[in-house]
């Protein structure tokens, strides 16, 4: 167990190596920031190679890769290019508005998305089974930012309900949490009904049945804790997904989050900010997958060999 | 030796291809989209009754059924709607089909490649299919589509840099299971060349997966251009295209609604059936997953 | 927009020759050697546009004002980039003010004068002023400002380019009596009032209180920042709202807004904005024409801000004589070929736009006249035009690429060049392909070179000067992505003219230039947009300035 936790470590550290390797070309083929700053009619040369020293952009491509690396172990990203503050700052400054969207869209797609899945389960080939998964597939299937735009219109322009934009108080996060929440309901309301109709079929319940206890009771009990695994490692990448994903919602809702931070630092080739931005996004990732392998492994004894 | 029809097959009773259909409920809703897709795209030039991108201001903002020489109305420039929908399609299709044919083939390779040498090939291989997995997907594409300039092309390549790592991942979990079969050790005991076994003997019992990922990732590349489109770095503005069709329209919606009602109802029903389809093939062809249904 | 801030400087620094002899006469100096008397027409300084007298008590009312862009969302003035003036205008004084019709003000400045040599402004502090917390603003507060924004440390210090480029040429900074200090340059600087007037680009003319910021820091000052403008900031949230307080002891009641909160917000999507229009959430908000029926129907109304941007239409390259653009008339051709007002009225309508003017050149900026305006639509005589230079129906002419990119601040930029791009096709006969880039990579290609003998059509923001501009593209002898020094006749019809400064013989001087610049056709445009402002019922009444993308002339603004 321990020698498999440590080789995915080790596994995720390369991962992590790679990805760097990866954005740090990436963003030095988009371009040349400093053209990007200089004022439209600007061409002097002295300007323009005044600039790509300040960014530290004439130096050798390895070299500012290195000072990259070193920089990121130390959890340094640099010096934003647009506005000279420090990269680390940004990131500080926007993780808790994507992580708070995120973790309310994830609960809200549980807590409707287990319930749907599971009265679905015991109402199987209803109506209400196929009303159900046919809402929980729209939600994966429609563009986020037209479901987004019309949901602002609905019940913030038209019923005038919700706030249309910013993030006060908790109304604020009903439609983009809902938003971001849709569009992974599909996988966990499949999750909590194919759970459901284990645990229906299984001896247990039938058992328990025959002993006489209430349905209801039986089914909620063992249905949610037979699901409970997969719908968490379900989450657990689906998290890592929204907070890579929340771009679209995060422009439409005018919310100041990671998303955004990433768009407009690939927009104005702000190289630290794209750097910082991946390195934070895929950390998450690897880790959450690692967390996740993890509890495979404890819950089922015989992956591990 | 035995060949890998035998092992998918013993799993189920011989029936005909006329009894299997029946027995499975073809989707047959999905299916006619799907149809329907197919042939506006590849008959386009016959069934749209204008040229999509013709532009025609003074006749810009028609509403649907408002004009019958254009049935669905016009946009604000007045380019026929019903025109740009059905292009639209091809354009879809196009750029679906390239992204997930050069994705699958890719993580085929690397999916088959890696689980079934595994060692120093899988470790590299792997890592650098989790560092794909890894990147934020729009962002990976706005990179591309920076680097090349907006269009069908960085499309194709920003998908292509994202699908193939997934089409890798489920292979080589399928490739771990199948190397075990009884088959495959015995082709390797009698000295069958590795290439002809994964060809001959691995690659046909993973097609299923490949088939049921391909359909079912149809739909994230619609949405992933639509989303790109939203943000300004999709196709050129004015490209027959349902993504950018919505985003165009998604600023004027209470007022020309109709320009991203048609398209954002096209992508839905579209990413709707290849979903559907997808989980029916799933279930088709492996019947442990029926129950589950 | 990010690009907005002007090369200022660079025009200032064509100024080296000829400048001084034209200096002489406008300043009616009294000794060679000393400072001349002040340029600016001190009676006629009163602003006009103030409908009613704002009140010192506490006028109540708030206005909720959605941008689509900000900028760094930093206050100090090395940090002055394009966007800083949505939030950085509000709550700062300015050296020097403005008007509507592009006249300075006296701001904190009551008088500015230049010596005879172009090199030395002496600069004359207002008394009476107090920045929020209540210090007043004195000569220290000055001469800090001063050295903080163009002393040796802002030419590294500094996020803009052009403020770098002007502290590298500034010589010194000194106190000259207890109102007064003096900016001296290394080379003249015309322009220099003007790139501290809040009619430049940006914050780069406003001032900081010396105390507070020295036990602040850079930092801990952009987290809390105090100015003496007419709003004091009161709260702050990165990238989502500016939150800002009438301030009561601001040092022109007549510029003082007449409600108590200015709260603005960074909404990027507009169909956000309208939807928080029509739900009350706000009360402007950054529009485009395509939501006018949207803020319409929902009870809004359009206020438009006039010629904020310009439509351009760049030949680049074609000094090069392996182009066919080469040769003038071919130039000429293409522009006859564009039916302008067709394509203005149809794709902007004509309340959004206009073909008259010439590039940057729009009726409020400096040097326009009408016989600027735009070459009429006549396909006989370009067909006539290129056929004479060897082109008939376009044979032999390749292929024109038409380069443009999705602007965000005027929309249809795709669908214009598709529209041209017909006209030539159809007028001239010759093979045209549009290519929709994204803007800084068209950009990128363009400063490279890469698209010499190509066309790039793409919106740029209007100027009032538009001396900043004329001088790059053809003022100045290092331009690689403009005309450069390549036609020496040219550079020298707009070094001529840039020299000049006396204000009321610049007009002239710059139209005269602007007709044989126009003439040549390495540039032209379909005309300019106005930019429009969807205004909600609490808002009786607003007068923005026109040529400006920014919320101006907030004063103006009354509440229901």
């Amino acid at each position: 167990m321990w020698q498999f936790i440590a080789i995915r470590i080790i596994q995720g550290f390369f991962t992590l190596l790679v990805i760097s390797l990866l954005v740090f070309l990436a963003t030095r083929l988009t371009g040349d920031p400093a053209l990007v700053l200089l004022p439209p009619e600007a061409s002097g040369k002295a300007d323009y190679e005044r600039m790509r020293k300040q960014l530290g952009l004439d130096k050798p491509l390895a070299e500012q890769y290195f000072i990259f690396l070193r920089g990121a172990v130390q959890g340094d990203f640099g010096v934003s290019i647009r506005d000279r503050r420090p990269t680390r700052d940004l990131l500080l400054e926007r993780l808790p508005a994507t992580l708070q969207l995120a973790l309310a869209g994830m609960a809200l797609a549980i807590l409707i998305g287990v319930p749907l899945g599971i009265l679905s389960a015991v109402k199987r080939d209803s109506a209400f089974d196929k009303v159900g998964k046919l809402f929980a597939v729209l939600g994966m299937a429609a563009p986020q930012f037209w479901v987004a735009i019309m949901l602002i219109l609905l019940f913030g322009a038209i019923l005038k309900v919700l706030p249309t934009y910013g993030r006060e108080g908790p109304e604020n996060f009903i439609l983009p949490a809902f938003v971001l929440a849709w569009s992974i309901m599909a996988g966990i309301m499949r999750l909590g009904r194919s759970s459901m109709l284990e645990v229906l079929d299984s001896d247990y319940v039938r058992f328990a049945r025959i002993k006489g206890l209430p349905d209801g009771m039986v089914v909620w009990k063992h249905a949610l804790r037979n699901a409970l695994i997969p719908i968490l490692t379900f989450s657990g990448i689906s998290l890592a997904g929204l907070l890579n994903g929340a771009i679209v919602v995060e422009q439409v809702f005018a919310w100041p989050g990671l998303g955004r931070l990433m768009l407009d630092g690939v927009l104005q080739r702000n190289f630290p900010v794209v750097q910082a931005a991946v390195m934070a996004s895929a950390s998450f990732y690897i880790l959450t997958a690692l967390i996740v392998d993890i509890l495979y492994v404890y819950a089922d004894p015989r992956i591990r060999h | 030796m035995a060949t890998p029809d035998l092992v998918l097959e013993s799993a189920q009773p011989r029936l005909s291809w006329r009894q299997r259909v029946a027995d499975k409920r073809l989707p047959w809703l999905p299916i006619a989209v799907l149809a329907l897709l197919l042939m506006c795209a590849a008959f386009a030039h016959w069934l749209a009754p204008h040229d999509p991108k013709q532009l025609n201001i003074i006749n810009g903002k028609l509403a649907p059924f408002e004009n019958m020489e254009h049935p669905l109305g016009t946009d604000v420039l007045g380019r026929d709607m019903m025109s740009r929908l059905i292009y639209g399609a091809r354009t879809t299709t196009q750029i679906s089909v390239t992204a997930l044919a050069l994705g699958a083939v890719i993580g085929t390779i690397v999916g088959l490649v890696s689980g079934y040498w595994g060692g120093w090939a899988d470790a590299v291989l792997m890592r650098l299919t989790d560092a794909a997995l890894g990147f934020p997907t729009i962002l990976l594409a706005l990179v591309v589509v920076v680097i090349m300039n907006p269009g069908p092309v960085a499309i194709i390549l920003a998908v292509l840099l994202t699908v193939w790592a997934r089409f890798a991942r489920m292979i080589r979990g399928d490739v771990l299971t199948v190397k075990g079969y009884d088959f495959v050790t015995l082709a390797r005991i009698t000295g069958v060349k590795a290439p002809v076994i994964l060809w001959r003997h691995i690659f046909p019992n993973v097609a299923n997966t490949l088939m049921v990922i391909t359909s079912l990732m149809v739909g994230q590349i619609i949405l992933l251009e639509a989303a790109l489109s939203f943000l300004g770095l999709g196709l050129s503005p004015g490209a027959p295209a349902w993504g950018i069709m919505v985003a165009e329209g998604q600023e004027v919606i209470l007022d020309v609604w109709w320009l991203s009602l048609f398209p954002g109802v096209a992508i839905t029903a579209v990413v709707l059936a290849f979903n559907f389809f997808g989980d029916w093939l799933r279930d088709y062809l492996d019947p442990k997953l029926r129950r589950a249904r | 927009m990010l690009w907005s801030g002007i090369a200022a400087t660079l025009l200032a620094a064509s100024l080296a020759c000829g400048a001084p002899a034209e200096d002489a006469k406008t300043t009616a100096t009294t000794d060679t050697a000393a400072p001349a008397a002040t340029v600016v027409p001190a009676t006629t300084a009163q602003p006009t546009a103030a409908p009613t007298v704002a009140l010192t008590t506490d006028a109540g009312g708030k206005v909720t004002l959605m941008n689509a862009v900000w900028a760094t969302e930093l206050f100090t003035p090395r940090d002055g980039v394009g966007e800083t003036a949505t939030y950085g205008r509000q709550m700062h004084a300015f050296w020097i003010n403005g008007n509507e019709n592009v006249q300075m003000l006296p701001g904190v400045l009551t008088e500015w004068a230049v010596s005879s040599d172009g090199l030395a402004w002496d600069l004359t502090v207002r008394d009476g002023i107090t920045f929020h917390n209540g210090d007043p603003l004195t000569i220290d507060d000055a001469l800090f400002t001063m050295e903080f924004t163009f002393g040796p440390e802002a030419v590294t210090e500094s996020i803009s380019p052009s403020i770098q480029a002007e502290a590298s040429e500034t010589a010194s900074i000194a106190a000259t009596g207890p109102n007064s200090l003096r900016v001296t340059h290394t080379s003249p600087k015309a322009f220099f009032p003007f790139f501290i007037s809040e009619l430049s680009f940006g914050i780069a003319g406003v001032l900081l209180p010396k105390n507070y910021f020295e036990s602040l820091g850079p930092a801990g000052y952009n987290d809390a920042p105090i100015g003496a403008g007419p709003f004091r900031l009161e709260k702050h949230v990165k990238s989502e709202q500016i939150l800002l307080e009438r301030y009561a002891d601001y040092f022109l009641p007549e510029r003082s807004p007449s409600f108590q909160t200015l709260d603005l917000r960074l909404v990027p999507e507009v169909a956000t904005r309208v939807a928080a229009l029509r739900a009350g959430d706000a009360d402007v908000i950054e529009a485009n024409l395509a939501v006018k029926d949207q803020v319409e129907d929902g009870g809004g109304r359009f206020i438009w801000a006039q010629e904020s941007s310009y439509m351009w239409i760049l030949l680049p390259g074609c000094w090069e004589v392996q182009f066919p653009c080469n040769k003038k008339e071919v130039r000429q051709a293409l522009d006859y070929a564009i039916d302008k007002e067709l394509i203005v009225n149809q794709l902007y309508g004509p309340e959004a736009a206009a073909s008259q003017g010439w590039n940057w050149v729009t009726p409020n900026a400096l040097g326009y006249s009408s016989d600027l305006d735009p070459f009429p639509h006549d396909p006989e005589k370009a067909q006539q035009l290129l056929a004479d230079t060897g082109y008939p129906n376009g044979d032999g002419f390749g292929t024109l690429e038409v380069h443009t990119w999705k602007a965000g601040d005027v929309p249809f930029l795709p669908e214009q060049a598709q529209l041209i791009a017909d006209m030539w096709r159809r007028n001239l006969g010759i093979d045209v392909d549009v290519i929709v880039g994204e803007a800084a990579t068209v950009r990128e290609r363009w400063f490279d070179r890469q698209l010499d003998g190509k066309v790039i059509v793409r919106a740029n923001e209007t100027r009032w000067d538009g001396g900043s501009i004329t001088n790059a593209i053809y003022g100045n002898p290092e331009g690689g992505a403009h005309l450069g020094g390549r036609r020496d006749d040219l550079l020298k019809v707009a070094k001529d003219a840039l020299a000049v400064v006396d204000p009321t013989l610049r007009q002239q001087a710059f139209n005269d230039a602007y007709k044989i610049l126009r003439e040549e056709h390495y540039e032209f445009g379909t005309g300019y947009v106005n930019l429009p402002w969807g205004v909600g019922p609490r808002i009786a009444s607003w007068e923005p300035w026109p040529v400006v993308a920014y919320q101006t002339a907030i004063w103006t603004m009354q509440l229901n």
